[in-house]
């Protein structure tokens, strides 16, 4: 090949593989740089809350409910938190099943657990099926000053004092069924989105991890397609140099 | 084993008397102290009948909780039982071997184990849950029946 067919080559593939990886030069310069500052910057201290990411991680995306008691709501972020209008309470397992205000404690049913709150919010006692709590819980309610428990095998008068589950036959109209809550709720209870640390976003997205197995593969081609340009860049200034040398001649 | 069951062989042909044991702001404090947590909660539920009482907890082995029965007599371990164990490793405390330890020890002056526990290789966090149970259980143990003596005066 000649100098000049050299020169023309490598010029236009170091501009091709030039234009083809300039967008991931630039995520691995940036993030680089960034990366090498980490404890400057506190990068490991800045959260990021964000669904779509977590749907990258494969993280639980957590659905809140929310019902109200007496004016007050009780809500659950879907994850692990409840709370009361927006003060954080309790913990409990997700999903939030019912909740009920029965001589004058709050009662809130989880997955797993019935919270026993005094009415400003305090935990009392965490009843789990340890303590006797019927398992497949579903719903929560009080009537004729009865504090009812619906579960898959019919409904219960729940005695807390003697920790004793009594089948009934009565059973009000309707449930009262958590709900999506309210948007100044929803607000609140989306932020409670688990939470990624920017410091490994950035180490994710300069591996190619973020976007799983193939990401990896696309930053390894980036990296390779880096070392093709250093040559064809090498090659071109080479060509130059050769043709203007023998021009001179 | 559920806890009826346990109930009933800690209590046999008995109805043991349901009791709760309050917590006020230091025993919360001496409590976690235990746990190396805060507790959560104001009141502990406990089941007493002829001196003899049944504790049982839920502690966090490494992820899952581990339910924990601990029936006191004398201020003493007569039986430790895992009630129900979730963690996918470390299951080798609900057998006898090791359960089987803590019987007749009680709390010494400075709220320890009176007796040495010797651990099993590979469930470390589930055996100090299982100790961290019976420390707690025997301490509020001690709480409830220093409560149950201050009574009489107070009336």
């Amino acid at each position: 090949m000649s100098l000049r067919n050299s020169l023309i080559y490598s010029v236009r593939w170091h501009r091709r593989i030039g234009f083809l990886c300039a967008l991931f030069v630039l995520i691995l310069s940036v993030t680089g740089l960034l990366l090498n500052h980490t404890s400057s910057l506190k990068l490991d201290s800045i959260k990021i809350h964000s669904s779509i990411l977590a749907n990258l991680y494969g993280l639980p995306s957590p659905q809140p409910l929310a019902l109200q008691v007496n004016k007050q709501w009780v809500s659950h972020d879907g994850s692990k938190q409840v709370y009361l209008q927006d003060k954080a309470i309790a913990q409990c397992s997700a999903p939030l099943l019912g909740a009920a205000q029965h001589k004058e404690l709050l009662h809130i049913l989880c997955q797993e657990e019935l919270l026993l709150l005094t009415p400003a919010g305090e935990l009392l006692e965490i009843i789990t099926p340890a303590l006797g709590l019927p398992l497949e819980t579903q719903a929560l309610a009080v009537l004729d000053g009865q504090l009812l428990l619906k579960t898959a095998n019919g409904t219960l008068n729940t005695d807390l004092e003697s920790l004793q589950w009594t089948p009934v036959t009565i059973a009000p109209e309707h449930w009262p069924n958590p709900q999506t809550p309210p948007a100044h709720l929803s607000q609140q209870l989306n932020a409670q989105t688990p939470a990624i640390d920017l410091e490994q976003l950035l180490l994710d997205l300069h591996s190619g991890r973020l976007f799983g197995g193939f990401g990896v593969l696309v930053m390894d081609l980036s990296a390779v397609l880096l070392i093709v340009l250093s040559i064809t860049g090498f090659v071109a200034w080479n060509s130059s140099r050769l043709i203007r040398r023998r021009s001179k001649r | 084993m559920t806890t009826d069951q346990y109930l009933q062989s800690a209590f046999p042909n008995t109805e043991p008397e349901r009791k709760i044991i309050w917590l006020n702001t230091e025993l919360k404090a001496q409590i976690s102290k235990f746990l190396y947590r805060p507790y959560k909660g104001l009141r502990v539920r406990y089941w007493q009948q002829d001196g003899r009482s049944v504790w049982i907890f839920e502690e966090i082995g490494k992820e899952m909780p581990i339910t924990i029965g601990v029936t006191l007599k004398q201020q003493q371990v007569e039986s430790v039982k895992i009630l129900a164990f979730r963690e996918s490793r470390g299951g080798e405390v609900r057998y006898p071997f090791f359960t089987d330890q803590f019987q007749g020890i009680g709390l010494t002056n400075k709220n320890k184990l009176s007796q040495h526990i010797d651990g099993v290789t590979g469930a470390t966090l589930s055996v100090n849950a299982v100790k961290r149970a019976t420390k707690l259980a025997l301490f509020l143990n001690q709480e409830a029946l220093k409560q149950q003596a201050s009574k009489p005066s107070q009336e």
